[in-house]
């Protein structure tokens, strides 16, 4: 942690605990907003969730100790394994999408091409617009009567079903979500193509290396703990989705495209089964913690 | 390696780049070019089984209208209120925290940080069926400080205050403190000021989270007045049914934002990266 000088001039000697007290006043003063909201609005909160899962629980009624009942419930629960396939399967693809696609973008980018100021900002609009404006946009362009069946249509196809066949819903939400977030990870990527140093490059040009060969093998592996990165930023806010799939579907047809959040956010908000809404919650909690430290052993080994 | 000069790409391969750069574009842009045009179309040429790109006249009447069917300035108000609000809240409070952990030593210093370095694991779904509970308990539904609360906690503002103050040396304060200065004032006086840029990214980055937030808003303030721009957004089909009404209010409430950006851009830009990379 931080190291400090002790401070100057002669104090009387005392405890070593009464020193460490006195010492700290000044930092508990100044960290008590923080450590009272962290207690108050979270760690609380969260201790709070996982003791309510056990139980069964309402508005306006005295919580019953149902013990492991609701996780027995939730993992018998065909809507829940529809709802976990259905968060995985779009985390999965938007993963790819998202570590891949802007990784491309950025290394074009990074070429000294013409108009690339022009670019960026085309391919940062999206990234300002929120996820409820690019729902709502997307749903109506892939609308029944949308501008996209209507170009389909010019060109001699058939209409498509988009959001009354769930297969295909299920990929308009993965293609929404990695567009809007095209520009944001290729400005991840191009700030750190940035400072990969050049004389590395110039290295590998008297060595006779193509400017392609050079990407490849000096650019890419530089990049790697931003790919890892962006990676772990990608999984873990899939896993949270909710908004597209709220705006754009409502979870159908017939559940295909309902995520976990959305589920618990029917269970606890819409049916207010508070106690199975915290089941779902902490189901969330943990699997995102076990993500979070796969991650991090994966990130050691991959990145060190 | 003086006069080397870096191999670029062949001709070729730079024209194959470009219009991969350009396909995307358009793609990224199209969608904002139909919302804006489709927004001053006759509803029927929206609906052509042609699809039109350029209506045969400008109707702006729906702008008119939608201000009258949905009250658009009242969630923008809010979502103003409350980003401006909770923006303001966390950097100060996390920036305070930060200045202790990088700056101070103090009884539980490595057990507090850790915790709130662990409380980044936590997805905010997690905690928010006791909020409800304890909220509505306290009176706090469809208020400002039930939608604002639980986003002054920012672990991620601690962290990065505390990784930027550790940047600037520690001499500052042992002078200050020579001069006699207590702790609050050198934080507010010395180290603030000077971590302006750490702060700037902090506040766009928790800025912009806020404004994009939908279940928690929608959850804990759902009566008309008190919604935010996103939930009212989220649902605008029960007050503008007709599509181009929808394109319309979506327009309007995304002009300031795209204003604010192509206005400042570079810094905006730059600030997203600084603050994602430093995460």
């Amino acid at each position: 942690m931080a190291v400090t000088v002790g401070t100057v001039g002669v104090r009387p000697r005392e405890g070593s605990f009464g020193r460490t007290f006195r010492k700290s006043s000044p930092a508990y003063l100044m960290l008590s907003p923080y450590l009272i909201l962290f207690v108050v609005v979270l760690a609380y909160p969260l201790l709070y969730s996982i003791y309510l899962s056990f139980f069964d629980a309402t508005l306006n009624r005295t919580p019953t100790f149902v013990g492991a009942g609701n996780f027995i419930q939730l993992f018998n629960d065909a809507e829940f394994h529809t709802a976990l396939r259905n968060t995985f399967f779009f985390a999965f693809f938007v993963v790819i999408g998202e570590t891949t696609l802007p990784l491309l973008m950025a290394l074009a980018m990074n070429e000294h091409l013409p108009f690339r100021t022009l670019f960026r900002t085309a391919f940062f609009l999206p990234v300002v617009c929120s996820w409820v404006v690019v729902s709502l946009l997307w749903s109506m362009l892939f609308a029944q009567q949308g501008i996209v069946n209507g170009i389909i249509q010019t060109f001699g196809f058939a209409p498509q079903p988009f959001f009354s066949n769930g297969g295909q819903a299920m990929w308009i939400l993965i293609a929404t979500t990695v567009w809007r977030n095209l520009g944001y990870y290729m400005v991840i990527y191009l700030a750190a193509l940035q400072g990969v140093p050049q004389d590395l490059y110039e290295a590998a040009s008297v060595d006779g290396a193509t400017r392609w060969r050079q990407l490849w093998h000096i650019a890419v592996p530089a990049l790697r703990p931003v790919i890892y990165f962006v990676l772990t930023i990608s999984l873990i806010t899939s896993m949270q989705l909710f908004i597209q799939p709220f705006i754009m579907t409502n979870g159908g047809p017939l559940n295909s495209t309902i995520s976990m959040v959305q589920l618990l956010y029917r269970h606890a908000f819409v049916e207010l089964q508070f106690g199975y809404g915290s089941a779902i919650a902490t189901f969330l909690l943990v699997l995102l913690v076990a993500l979070a430290l796969i991650n991090k052993r994966v990130h050691d080994l991959v990145v060190r | 390696m003086d006069g080397v000069t870096i191999r670029s790409l062949r001709s070729v391969d730079r024209w194959l780049l470009l219009l991969f750069l350009l396909v995307l574009a358009i793609v990224a842009v199209f969608p904002f070019y139909w919302l804006v045009i489709g927004s001053v179309m006759p509803p029927a040429e929206l609906f052509a089984s042609v699809p039109r790109l350029w209506p045969s006249e400008f109707d702006f009447s729906t702008y008119r209208r939608i201000f009258d069917l949905v009250p658009l300035g009242r969630y923008f108000v809010n979502s103003v209120v409350v980003s401006g609000l909770t923006t303001v809240t966390a950097v100060v409070v996390a920036s305070a925290a930060g200045y202790c952990f990088a700056r101070l030593t103090f009884f539980g210093q490595g057990v507090i940080f850790a915790l709130i370095l662990a409380a980044l694991m936590v997805p905010s779904q997690a905690t928010m069926v006791p909020l409800f509970v304890m909220f509505a308990n306290w009176n706090l539904l469809n208020s400002y400080p039930g939608i604002i609360l639980p986003g002054l906690v920012s672990a991620f503002g601690v962290f990065m205050m505390t990784q930027f103050f550790k940047t600037l040396p520690a001499e500052m304060r042992e002078a200050a403190i020579v001069d006699g200065a207590g702790e609050f004032r050198i934080f507010s006086r010395i180290y603030m000021p000077l971590a302006r840029p750490a702060v700037a990214t902090l506040s766009l980055f928790i800025f912009m989270g806020t404004w994009d937030q939908l279940l928690w808003p929608m959850i804990v303030a759902p009566a008309p007045d008190m919604r935010t721009l996103q939930v009212g957004l989220a649902f605008i089909r029960q007050q503008a049914p007709v599509t181009n009404q929808v394109m319309a209010a979506i327009v309007v409430s995304v002009i300031p934002v795209v204003l604010a950006f192509l206005l400042t851009q570079k810094q905006f830009i730059a600030g997203i990266a600084a603050g994602a990379v430093k995460e």
